[in-house]
């Protein structure tokens, strides 16, 4: 390749951040009407610069380059029959899982970063919010595409707009992403750009892309390893907000820690879904959620950029010691309801086999001997009612199930509650209660599904299912299912 | 040398398995000190300790082609640390803080 005649920072500061230009036919609190409210001060918005030096250039070259490699692939999956690769059919389980919170996830990322990308005026973070935006896009589309191959042969992947839209379970994401959309564009940014992205988005494609890589699932491998190629550029895009939000003046630290706190934990209890898929779902487990939690929450973030930030007065998140307590419990506090509510699934659940409670106890050692090896004796007793009576009571707040324990006491269940106007709130922990209490007007107006349903909001009761997106054999225990038997059948057919 | 104990905090890579990967990795180990590599199922995980720097020559050497160091953007998944410079010529990882 030739030698370019412009360096790359020249390149950049040239063709992307010094083509921003000052309005002269309007005020710029008219051009920019949300820079203000939430009380931001930035002095200088032009100082900011993407290290990643992208122009429309390179980013055009690159996302070409990334597309190419990944149709080669999924044209593969198709024609070499790949699902018939898996370790065990158990595995899309979890992509049933991903499909509900991932594709409106992504959906809802891009509509975001449209908005960070037209409100917040400091021209590098605009440039990379805009193509972050446009990677959201490629994202959900490249999922929606790949996983049509599973709906030809599995159950449960055929109706994604239906299930992340409606099923009561995804309320949980859906109202994480509609709480980041409706906050201001400084809000929105820290929330999605840093708490999601810089702290956990690494758990859910390099960690369960390994896992998926391990069960030879080659579509979400093929997924994750290409969009967490994107999510290394939209973590230097939240790295680059906090930094200038931090050091353009000290007054914004308050606003800012404010904001980590909330959202650290906000994705945080978000993300108890991904511990499941880990410690459960995988046929073949690579690493744990403890470990996992370990070496990209407290060795990267907590330890490791949290005490870069403490140069601006910022401490770690609130609530950072009850999510690290948690790291050998929310994996199966989310198995246990799962399996208790799978009559009202779009996926399947089991009881733990004989092998992966050997690999459980191997990781998570006397907290699972002393507490979850007996919950699950209790649970799969055949005098124990299985199913739960109706829908789970849900958090105010992150809208999960109310299974959570007590930090100081792994026996008990946490419930916190508020009052507000004369109503009272409930709550899963002291981090979704403390977000109530700080915007009770915001959250006071949470869609929880169950309310909705008995306020017929959500149609007939008896037709609840379809109102859901699901055909009743979507849910149901996953070794009784007709998916199961299906690929027992198919893999003998091959051999 | 940087003395090697449990206070040192880390900045590193995880790199997706590709031909560009190993020439990285290589260019790492040699440039750079007390470099940790772990290899997971897909991908390979690269730490340093405070500061990691990619040099585009040495990566060029190991993977006997042309390299530029955008095309960084096709290898990597994940890091962590501060980019606190990434030119024509180099890629720098590191903590401010320390």
């Amino acid at each position: 390749m030739a030698k370019k005649k412009r360096g790359l920072k020249e390149e950049y500061n040239l063709l992307t951040r010094d083509l921003d230009w000052e309005p002269s036919y309007v005020p710029f609190e008219e051009m920019y009407p949300y820079v203000s409210f939430e009380g931001i001060k930035i002095h200088n918005w032009d100082r900011w610069e993407d290290p990643f030096r992208v122009t429309v250039e390179n980013y055009v070259r690159i996302q070409a380059e990334k597309e190419r490699k990944f149709h080669a692939i999924r044209e593969n999956i198709d024609m070499m029959q790949s699902q018939l690769d898996l370790t065990d059919a158990r595995w899309l389980e979890a992509m049933k899982l991903f499909a509900g919170v991932a594709f409106n996830g992504e959906y809802n990322a891009h509509r975001l970063f449209q908005y960070v990308s037209r409100h917040v005026p400091i021209p590098a973070i605009r440039f990379a919010a805009f193509t972050q935006s446009v990677d959201e896009l490629r994202h959900v589309q490249n999922e929606v595409l790949l996983f049509n191959n599973y709906n030809k042969y599995f159950q449960g992947f055929h109706s994604w707009k239906k299930v992340s839209h409606r099923h009561w379970l995804m309320s949980v994401i859906k109202s994480f992403f509609e709480d980041a959309m409706t906050a201001g564009p400084f809000e929105g940014l820290a929330a999605i750009a840093f708490g999601f992205e810089v702290a956990f988005t690494n758990i859910l494609f390099v960690t369960m892309g390994s896992t998926a890589m391990a069960n030879n699932d080659l579509c979400y491998t093929a997924v994750g390893f290409t969009n967490q190629s994107d999510e290394s550029r939209h973590m230097t895009l939240g790295m680059m907000a906090i930094r200038a939000m931090l050091e353009e003046d000290p007054d914004n630290a308050p606003i800012v820690q404010k904001w980590l706190d909330k959202w650290f934990w906000r994705s945080y209890r978000a993300f108890t879904a991904i511990a499941y898929i880990l410690d459960y779902v995988a046929p073949k487990k690579v690493v744990s959620w403890k470990e996992a939690f370990e070496m990209y929450i407290e060795d990267q973030v907590l330890n490791g950029l949290f005490k870069d930030l403490e140069m601006f007065g910022i401490r770690k998140p609130l609530y950072y010691e009850q999510a690290i307590i948690e790291k050998d419990r929310i994996s199966h506090q989310a198995a246990l309801i799962l399996h208790r509510v799978s009559h009202v699934a779009f996926f399947h659940t089991f009881a733990p086999t004989a092998e992966d409670q050997v690999w459980l106890e191997e990781k998570y050692g006397d907290t699972w001997r002393d507490v979850w090896a007996k919950k699950w004796e209790q649970q799969t007793d055949p005098n124990y009612e299985r199913n739960y009576p109706g829908l789970p009571m849900l958090c105010q707040t992150c809208q999960y199930p109310m299974v959570f324990a007590e930090p100081e006491d792994i026996h008990k269940t946490a419930y916190r509650h508020s009052e507000y106007e004369g109503e009272t709130y409930h709550f899963c922990s002291d981090g979704c209660k403390t977000i109530f209490d700080d915007e009770p007007d915001k959250y006071k107006e949470a869609w929880i599904p169950a309310h909705e349903i008995l306020s017929g909001n959500c149609g007939p009761a008896e037709d609840l299912l379809n109102y859901w997106g699901i055909d009743p054999e979507d849910g149901g225990d996953y070794y009784e299912s007709t998916d199961y038997k299906n690929f027992e059948k198919w893999k003998k057919m091959r051999a | 040398m940087t003395q090697v104990n449990e206070r040192n905090r880390y900045v590193g890579l995880d790199l997706t398995n590709c031909p560009e990967s190993e020439a990285i990795l290589e260019a790492i180990e040699q440039d750079n000190e007390n470099v940790k590599i772990t290899r997971f199922p897909g991908y390979v995980k690269v730490e340093a300790i405070n500061r990691l720097v990619i040099n585009k020559e040495s990566v060029e050497e190991f993977l006997g082609d042309d390299w530029e160091t955008e095309d960084l953007q096709l290898a990597v998944t994940s890091y962590y640390g501060f980019m606190a410079d990434w030119d024509d010529e180099h890629i720098v990882l590191q903590w401010d803080n320390v």
